[in-house]
């Protein structure tokens, strides 16, 4: 069968590229991203921790719960201060019985590898808390303030780097700067809604259950998995430019 | 107690430091692939007067993929007075010995080493078959692969290179569609080859010879003293060899063979772990002295060590992890109001999950496999997976290195069915 067209071989096809137009790029988008970061994070803050202050206000009366401003970079953050619960004997053994027959689970019964791993690694971390209530119940030394700060000092930090790696991976890519720009903008907006809206369910958590689950929440549902979106909206980006760009060998270079 | 935490936070700034290297060396790799200058192959340049072969195919239980490989080298368009195949029977307990005897009646360049004494393994049965061997290139197949009718052509060309000692191709899974393990292997062979491979090669600096779909020069191979029986990983111990004695290494991404890639979990914990414990074994053997030879240059003794620690760095993350821990519990995560800050979640958070994925989306990019790049987001929970498999890989390694353990060779389960097609 005669071939109309015959595209490049994968082995030697390449893009062309400016290095200026990347730095030019890189360096304009950026400022305008912390900026944006820094000049809305102290409000988010401050409003996460009100929402949370009212919301848990049929539990604990206005005398318990404050706001606690403290300077982080460029601004300051706002951190609720309300009573948590220490979890009782009773939750601790349930937490310890359930780690463990979770990871027994696991290791018997035919799931994917990948996801039994996850399990035994959240059910590992449990039952170190488990481990650290039981005999170190007094030397814990977290409260609810303390959570919030260390996990929104730790979600901005990350809002300020989405942008950086964005850039960094997309802006290479034969596609317009507009749609590479809204892909960025995209990700780094989902960033903050997914931190938001985890930091408010990761204190209810916390208020209403107990503190054994902060090092779960923290280690397996924290930073850990805030670049999952951001991995996501940058391989559907790429996917859309291959199909668009595949065959079209204007794009395309032979590479010698 | 102060000091226990002080020294913590050292090692976990250390690791952070570690990954961002790690990180950078992704990024240069993966720019440079898409848009540097590429440093070709030999495949076109035409010469009549060919290397003699000696093409090498170990075999363990290989009854099902047994009668592919070698139909397909007999089928191959090197000159016949210049090649001789030598399957190596290696222990089989099934009907691998009686496939190979069939073809060596019919087709007299086939001469198989069947082997049922001494140690087990593939550096053990090469070690045997290279000295019966008389071409003056071997090349090795694994038993599951499908090379292609000019495939020896393209590998031998490479010698009349005199600075080339060894040459490698590029592995392409034939069978992607087969489940989301096989997609997601394909994503990382894909990296691997298009872009860490081609990159390491246009930057002058370690290119790896596999093990597989890969050749080298028989006689200097003799002159190293044959393969080390109780190393896994005898394709990066070749690698080094060769660059410490001064030969080069060459990548080419247009030789592609086919393999079948790993169909289940299990199987494929099995490969990181036997891979992570060979490599380990190969820098604990080889970095001192590749740092000191004189005929490997600067960043190539860069890249060098880079490449020799790589199975160390997911060993180095896990405890990173338990040590956050402890220092969690310890309510020492204030550590998180300065610099460390950055550096850690940049460290875990691209090293762990962006690195390499923006490494597998060009790749993909590349190839054109439009649809596997949105597989990327799932490889999150193969992070874990690779971090734990390898992190065993390692610490076997390094037990080997103080006790003096005596190496098990595990061969990779097939899923084949005999009639040549996949599962």
């Amino acid at each position: 069968m005669r071939k109309s067209q015959i595209y490049y071989h994968r082995a030697h096809r390449q893009i062309s590229f400016s290095w200026k137009s990347l730095f030019v790029e890189f360096f304009l988008f950026i400022p305008f991203c912390w900026s944006l970061i820094l000049y809305t994070y102290p409000p988010i803050t401050r409003l996460a921790s009100q929402f949370l202050i009212e919301w848990n206000a049929p539990l604990h009366p206005a005398s318990t719960s404050s706001l606690t401003e403290k300077a982080f970079v460029f601004g300051s953050i706002t951190t609720p201060q309300m009573p948590g619960r220490y979890p009782a004997p009773q939750l601790t053994f349930a937490v310890f019985i359930l780690s463990v027959l979770l990871i027994f689970m696991a290791t018997k019964i035919r799931i994917p590898k990948p996801i039994a791993i996850w399990v035994i690694f959240v059910c590992l971390v449990n039952l170190v808390s488990v481990l650290f209530f039981t005999f170190l119940p007094a030397f814990f030394p977290y409260t609810i303030q303390h959570f919030s700060e260390l996990f929104m000092k730790t979600e901005i930090t990350i809002w300020l780097f989405v942008p950086v790696i964005m850039e960094a991976s997309l802006l290479p890519l034969p596609s317009s700067k507009i749609t590479k720009f809204m892909a960025i903008l995209f990700s780094l907006l989902y960033a903050v809604a997914f931190g938001v809206v985890r930091y408010v369910l990761f204190v209810q958590i916390l208020v209403r259950f107990s503190y054994i689950f902060m090092a779960v929440l923290f280690f397996c549902f924290g930073p850990f998995i805030d670049f999952i979106v951001v991995v996501g909206v940058y391989s559907f980006y790429v996917s859309l430019v291959s199909k668009k760009i595949n065959q079209d060998l204007r794009v395309w270079n032979w590479s010698y | 107690m102060e000091l226990v935490v002080l020294i913590l936070k050292i090692y976990l700034i250390f690791t952070a430091i570690i990954m961002i290297v790690y990180f950078i060396r992704h990024f240069i790799f993966t720019l440079n692939r898409l848009t540097g200058k590429q440093r070709i192959y030999y495949q076109d340049i035409l010469d009549s007067e060919l290397p003699t072969l000696s093409v090498f195919v170990p075999m363990h239980n290989e009854e099902k993929v047994a009668s592919d490989i070698l139909n397909r080298l007999i089928a191959a368009d090197y000159p016949r007075d210049k090649l001789e195949v030598f399957p190596i029977n290696d222990h089989s307990k099934d009907k691998t010995k009686k496939i190979i005897n069939e073809f060596a009646k019919q087709h007299p360049f086939i001469k198989p080493l069947h082997r049922g004494k001494g140690k087990r393994g593939k550096p053990a049965g090469l070690n045997e078959a290279m000295k019966i061997a008389t071409g003056e290139i071997a090349i090795v197949f694994d038993a599951d692969y499908l090379p292609p009718k000019g495939i020896l052509r393209d590998m031998a060309i490479a010698f009349k290179d005199p600075e080339v000692g060894a040459m490698m191709g590029r592995v392409i899974p034939i069978n992607t569609p087969k489940n989301m393990l096989t997609r997601l292997l394909d994503l990382e062979r894909s990296a691997g080859y298009q872009i860490d491979q081609q990159a390491r090669y246009n930057l002058k600096l370690i290119p790896q010879y596999g093990g597989t779909v890969g050749a080298f020069r028989r006689d200097q191979f003799l002159t190293f003293g044959g393969f080390d029986k109780n190393i896994l990983a005898e394709d990066t111990e070749l690698t080094f060899n060769f660059f410490i004695k001064g030969w080069k290494v060459v990548y080419a991404s247009r030789v592609e063979c086919y393999e079948e890639a790993p169909e289940d979990w299990n199987t494929r914990a099995r490969q990181i772990k036997r891979w992570a414990r060979g490599h380990t074994q190969v820098m604990f053997r080889y970095l001192w002295p590749m740092l000191r030879s004189p005929h490997i240059t600067t960043w190539e003794k860069i890249d060098g060590v880079l490449l020799l620690s790589i199975y160390a760095v997911p060993f180095l993350i896990a405890l990173g992890i338990a040590i956050s821990l402890i220092l969690f519990f310890l309510g020492e995560m204030q550590i998180f109001e300065s610099l460390f800050l950055f550096l850690l979640v940049i460290a875990y958070n691209t090293f762990g999950n962006i690195a390499p994925f923006n490494q597998l989306g060009i790749a993909a990019l590349i190839d054109g496999s439009t649809h596997r790049i949105r597989l990327l987001p799932l490889l999150f929970f193969v992070f874990l997976f690779n971090l734990w498999s390898s992190s065993v890989g390692f610490v076997n390694a390094v037990f080997d290195l103080l006790f003096k353990r005596e190496i098990r060779w595990q061969k990779t389960e097939r899923f084949r069915d005999a009639t040549g097609g996949s599962g």
